[in-house]
């Protein structure tokens, strides 16, 4: 006979201390971490937990601890609209507040790292990080910080990083309209639509809106520019290109998020057409590059960067139009390749945006 | 037992060669399922025709099941016969598939329990999805081990969920808290049955004397197969799964790493399975808490059901 030796407990989200387990708050000596969670979402919801003692779980050094409960990886989410505000700035003589433009960054990253940690929570508690995979740790499902933890920390966070954007706000009052109007669409997607980013199509909207347009206008006002048409036409792209990676991930997990009722547009379309779906919007991403290029960068550079562009984009293509099953290594296969190209084009317009701080520094001549 | 009749209308004599078909098909099957069935039913004390109808539904489902399975797979042999669609052609094996899941639907719907036959329903539901995905893996030597899980747990676990939930279900016992560890208990089954099964590829615990490597030469890759590759490279894979025994798939194995011999990976595998066991055990437990079966005999129950774990990952007599 076969005996269990894991110290298991099922809890009922009804039972008193269903939420003290998942929260972390139980215990002092011991971490509880859920391996597994029936009927999610409803009133049902049952999860086993299974018990471990402080000196059971095995963390990662310090810094890897850190990069992970920030997620390092997403920064360039916001490095990345920074890096082309001060660049396109830069060349043009327009840098005319780098005070704001600190504080404001100081502040934006903290704020960002505090809403990543939110987000990790939030997953916890809504059950999300159990249910989809992901390709990056968990440091709350693996025991290394307690929801209950991570939640103050996010709060923390969040509270200092908006205590250093005052100065921004004093400095630059225009960059009070702004930071309403974002933080307007981060409520209603966050609280009307229910923590909508990663369920329903507002959600999607909303990332758009607030990885694009939204944070590379905040960075311009900062730096006293004011909002012009250049940044908002590169926020429209850049907003674009990270809905794509936000489709990828989201057709990745077709399966699982139709079973558990998510509204967003892949689910939307179905497998079938959500291929064509995917391949659409990258062509859309193609097309609005051309444009923004057109319109606002050098004509070499537009034939440039847009054929090297198109070059790199049809295997993905190709690849997305021959998946075959909403299982199987072909899919991930696809969402590589996708990422791929995804950073390909950050590097092209970083490379680009170099060559024309190169020739403004006179070091060389076009 | 006999399984094969509920009605007389089952397998009309206008027909013989539909019969012919089912007896070769019924004949030398374990019809472990319909034990699972009796193992919960007759403890609960459910009439002696329900627990019947209920048998014989998961037989005539399941091989409905292999009937379409094996003409999919181009599966030549079926219980070291030849199998329906070989002998009686590919349509008549669609057809007799068929006949048998129409036949479940018309047994249970003169039973008279309307939620029993939706849950059915649902059942044969995953299990069609189930297949329809595996199908799609074919021929995809990447694919991971829980995506496999994902495919197995609508395709094998699904029948294990039934057997232990519809007794209860045909008792009119709809307690959620009940079916809801019960569809646990069942889907842990189902993975430790396949992966068992799949197991026997690598004739491992291989008593039944099963095909070795018939998965991977059928451009299969079964769950021990994405186990063992889940760390490797492409070009590592590509090497593998050339193998022609298991001598070349060890030596495939231990070019990548010294350490990974077949013994070393089989044991991390139970391992990982192990787990599931724990998981398993410990539903019984919460299981064996309800009230509700207080009234039949729920030692005999809960001894039962303890066992299955040896005997459907660990092949163990019983």
């Amino acid at each position: 006979m076969t005996e269990s030796k894991r110290r298991l407990i099922t809890l009922k989200k009804t039972d008193v201390d269903f939420q003290n387990y998942l929260m972390g708050t139980f215990s002092d000596q011991e971490i509880a971490i859920p391996t597994q969670t029936l009927n999610l979402g409803t009133q049902n919801e049952t999860v086993t937990f299974e018990i471990f003692t402080v000196e059971e779980i095995k963390r990662p050094n310090y810094f890897i601890y850190w990069l992970h409960l920030i997620k390092f990886r997403s920064y360039l989410f916001f490095f990345f609209p920074l890096f082309i505000v001060l660049t396109k700035n830069y060349v043009d003589d327009s840098l005319k507040n780098p005070f704001s433009l600190l504080f404001t960054v100081i502040g934006g990253l903290l704020i960002y790292a505090g809403f990543n940690i939110r987000q990790d929570v939030n997953d916890h508690v809504s059950g999300f990080d159990r249910i989809f995979s992901s390709d990056t740790a968990k440091p709350i499902l693996k025991g290394w910080i307690s929801a209950s933890e991570a939640s103050f920390l996010s709060w923390f966070l969040i509270g200092i990083g908006t205590a250093f954007c005052i100065p921004s706000f004093i400095l630059e009052k225009e960059l009070i309209r702004v930071a309403l109007v974002l933080g307007v669409i981060f409520v209603v997607a966050r609280f009307a639509f229910r923590n909508s980013f990663k369920t329903k199509e507002v959600g999607e909207i909303a990332v758009f809106l607030l990885a694009g347009p939204g944070i590379s206008s905040a960075f311009q006002v900062a730096l006293g520019g004011g909002v012009d048409t250049e940044i908002l036409a590169f926020g429209l792209l850049w907003g674009w290109a990270v809905l794509f990676l936000v489709h990828l991930n989201n057709f990745i997990c077709l399966m699982d998020s139709e079973k558990f009722g998510l509204e967003n547009a892949m689910i939307k379309y179905g497998f079938d057409r959500s291929k064509k779906f995917l391949v659409v919007w990258w062509l859309g991403f193609i097309f609005l590059w051309i444009m923004h290029h057109y319109f606002y960068a050098a004509t070499y550079m537009t034939w440039f960067t847009s054929c090297l562009l198109i070059f790199w984009s049809i295997p993905t293509l190709i690849k997305f139009a021959e998946i075959q099953s909403p299982l199987g290594s072909d899919l991930l296969e696809a969402r590589n390749k996708g990422k791929r190209n995804f950073y390909l084009m950050v590097m092209l317009f970083c490379f680009e945006q170099l060559l024309y701080m190169v020739v403004k520094l006179g070091w060389i001549s076009l | 037992m006999n399984l094969k009749i509920y009605d007389s209308k089952d397998f009309p004599a206008y027909l013989p060669k539909l019969n012919h078909l089912y007896d070769d098909l019924f004949t030398d099957g374990k019809g472990f399922r319909s034990k699972l069935v009796k193992i919960v039913a007759e403890p609960i004390n459910l009439p002696e025709n329900a627990i019947h109808l209920l048998c014989q539904t998961i037989e005539f489902i399941h091989n409905a099941s292999l009937l379409h399975d094996d003409l999919i797979d181009r599966s030549q042999l079926r219980r070291g016969k030849p199998a329906a669609w070989t002998k009686y052609t590919p349509e008549y094996a669609v057809l007799a598939g068929d006949y048998l899941l129409a036949r479940v639907m018309v047994n249970l719907s003169g039973h008279g329990n309307i939620r029993l036959v939706q849950y059915t329903s649902e059942i044969i539901s995953d299990l069609l999805e189930g297949e329809w995905l595996q199908d799609s893996v074919v021929g995809d030597f990447f694919v991971s081990l829980e995506q496999l899980d994902r495919i197995h747990n609508l395709k094998t676990a699904s029948l294990f969920k039934w057997c232990l939930r519809s007794p209860f279900i045909a008792q009119n016992n709809h307690d959620p808290v009940l079916h809801q560890i019960l569809e646990e208990m069942g889907t842990f089954l189902g993975q430790l049955f396949q992966r068992s099964d799949d197991l026997l590829d690598y004739n491992i615990r291989n008593h039944e004397g099963k095909a070795i490597l018939g998965d991977l030469k059928s451009g299969y890759l079964n769950s021990f197969g994405a186990f063992v590759t889940q760390k490797m490279n492409k070009k590592q894979i590509d090497q593998l799964i050339r193998s022609q025994n298991l001598d070349e798939f060890e030596k495939a194995m231990t070019a990548v790493n010294p350490q990974l011999t077949l013994a070393a990976s089989v044991q991390q595998f139970d391992q990982l399975n192990q787990k599931i066991i724990d998981l398993y055990l410990h539903h019984l437990q919460e299981f064996a808490k309800l009230a509700q079966l207080k009234g039949g005999d729920q030692n005999s129950l809960i001894s039962s059901l303890k066992v299955l774990p040896d005997l459907l990952y660990w092949r163990k007599k019983p």
